[in-house]
């Protein structure tokens, strides 16, 4: 808990987010006439509270954005209207991004010009899911919405597997010389390896390619609300040769960037709702700043296993309601 | 300081200024019972799958609500991006990253689009 004593701007935001549910609380204790629906409408803006925290460090570590686990887990067990989770959703996937890039940046973990060129691509892309996604919710309909999760969660497995079956190659992936746009851009970098104690240098490669595949993250992860650090990483570690632990730190900052206008036509339209979202974003921002924290200090290796099992879980409830959709299974 | 810390700094503290507006408008929400529409009337609706009525983005009287509050909240934390992004982009440039820096200027600009496009 050393961090706290470090950041105490995070203690204080802590203190008063307890200090502010526990005076709603006692608020709600003191109005007997309202406290039931008063209390029932507490437990669950901390019960939220409580579960963002949690997410956020995972996804921080991780680095696969928050979204792609909160998404999931609210529309498989909550009646809540679809638009309205994947815009909450974005919020989560954004948020601990927003606030553990300064930490992560200090660290040299993230490159700032890698996250400015990835993020051209991802805001684009994001931007048009997330309009696509009110144009196209009548077109399509609920099947054709269960479709493309399917054949997403079918890319996450592919993922996975790609992630398993890849040793420590990708870990420190070996650096080549670069050519076409990343040569003219010479993206030569490199960070502090801790549990190494030397440097690690990288050249960033394939970066044409690479464009392509941010905008069909973007695209997705703004459409469905999951915002898209579950593909950053792949497409960073074995697109782009960038280190694993580097493109898990990167994912993040560039998530909080590329979802920043995705996140604006959700508004509009009424999707996002101010107190249902507030103890979600507080939480990603208290865990986003103990996430960063704790990612310099996390082996590789934790970091794929975490990765791993994210992408295979996520994958499984993806298909799951994909083939639910279709009237495959009940 | 760095082109990335400097970036990193800017959009930490408006991070932190954006939840403490959340955070006083959760409490004008919860305790007061400003919000926009009744909070129990508002969580019924979420409750049995609805969505609510668009956000008046233009309307004043919207931000003096639990709801506006934390709108403006969540508007200041993702915002400060837009300066974060600008107060990085000379030392890239003087570095010699200029088409870094001119990717940087878009995604600037992008953001700020969007959300003109929102309040119109």
């Amino acid at each position: 808990m050393g961090v706290l004593v470090r950041v105490p701007e995070l203690t204080l935001l802590i203190v008063l987010s307890l200090a502010c549910y526990a005076a709603s609380a006692i608020f709600a204790l003191a109005q007997p006439d309202a406290a039931v629906s008063l209390g029932s409408i507490l437990t669950l803006t901390v019960a939220s509270f409580v579960l963002s925290l949690v997410i956020a460090i995972v996804a921080v570590v991780a680095g696969i954005g928050g979204g792609v686990i909160f998404t999931p887990i609210v529309l498989g067990f909550t009646s809540l209207d679809t638009l309205v989770v994947r815009a909450t959703g974005l919020v989560v996937a954004m948020f601990s991004g927003l606030i553990s890039a300064a930490p992560l940046l200090k660290q040299g973990l993230v490159d700032i010009r890698l996250v400015y060129v990835c993020a051209l691509p991802t805001i684009i892309g994001g931007l048009g899911g997330a309009v696509a996604a009110f144009q196209l919710a009548s077109i399509m309909g609920p099947s054709g919405d269960a479709l493309v999760r399917l054949l997403l969660g079918l890319l996450l497995l592919m993922v996975a597997l790609i992630f398993v079956r890849g040793g420590r190659r990708h870990d420190y992936p070996q650096a080549k010389p670069a050519t076409g746009v990343a040569a003219i851009l010479a993206l030569d970098m490199s960070y502090y390896e801790v549990s190494l104690q030397s440097q690690v240098s990288y050249k960033i490669r394939r970066l044409g390619w690479a464009m392509g595949l941010f905008v069909v993250v973007g695209f997705v992860g703004g459409f469905f609300g999951l915002g898209g650090g579950w593909a950053m990483v792949p497409v960073l570690n074995l697109v782009m040769a960038v280190p694993l632990k580097a493109a898990a730190a990167s994912s993040g900052v560039l998530l909080a960037l590329g979802n920043a206008a995705a996140i604006w036509p959700y508004i509009v339209y009424g999707a996002l709702v101010p107190l249902l979202v507030a103890p979600w974003m507080l939480g990603q921002v208290i865990g986003g700043v103990l996430g960063a924290h704790l990612l310099s200090r996390v082996k590789v290796a934790v970091v794929r296993r975490l990765l791993i099992v994210m992408l295979c879980l996520t994958a499984i409830k993806l298909i799951h309601r994909g083939l639910q959709g279709l009237g495959v299974v009940p | 300081m760095s082109a990335g810390k400097n970036y990193g700094t800017v959009l930490y503290w408006g991070t932190m200024l954006g939840s403490v507006i959340v955070l006083l408008g959760s409490l004008m929400g919860l305790m007061l019972g400003l919000s926009w529409m009744p909070l129990q009337q508002q969580y019924d609706l979420l409750l049995s799958g609805q969505q609510l009525a668009s956000v008046p983005l233009a309307q004043w009287r919207y931000y003096a609500s639990a709801d506006g509050v934390i709108l403006i909240g969540l508007g200041c934390a993702i915002l400060s991006l837009v300066p974060a992004i600008l107060g990085s982009l000379p030392r890239l440039w003087r570095s010699g990253a200029r088409l870094v820096a001119v990717c940087g200027l878009l995604n600037a600009a992008l953001i700020l689009g969007a959300v003109a496009s929102a309040i119109n």
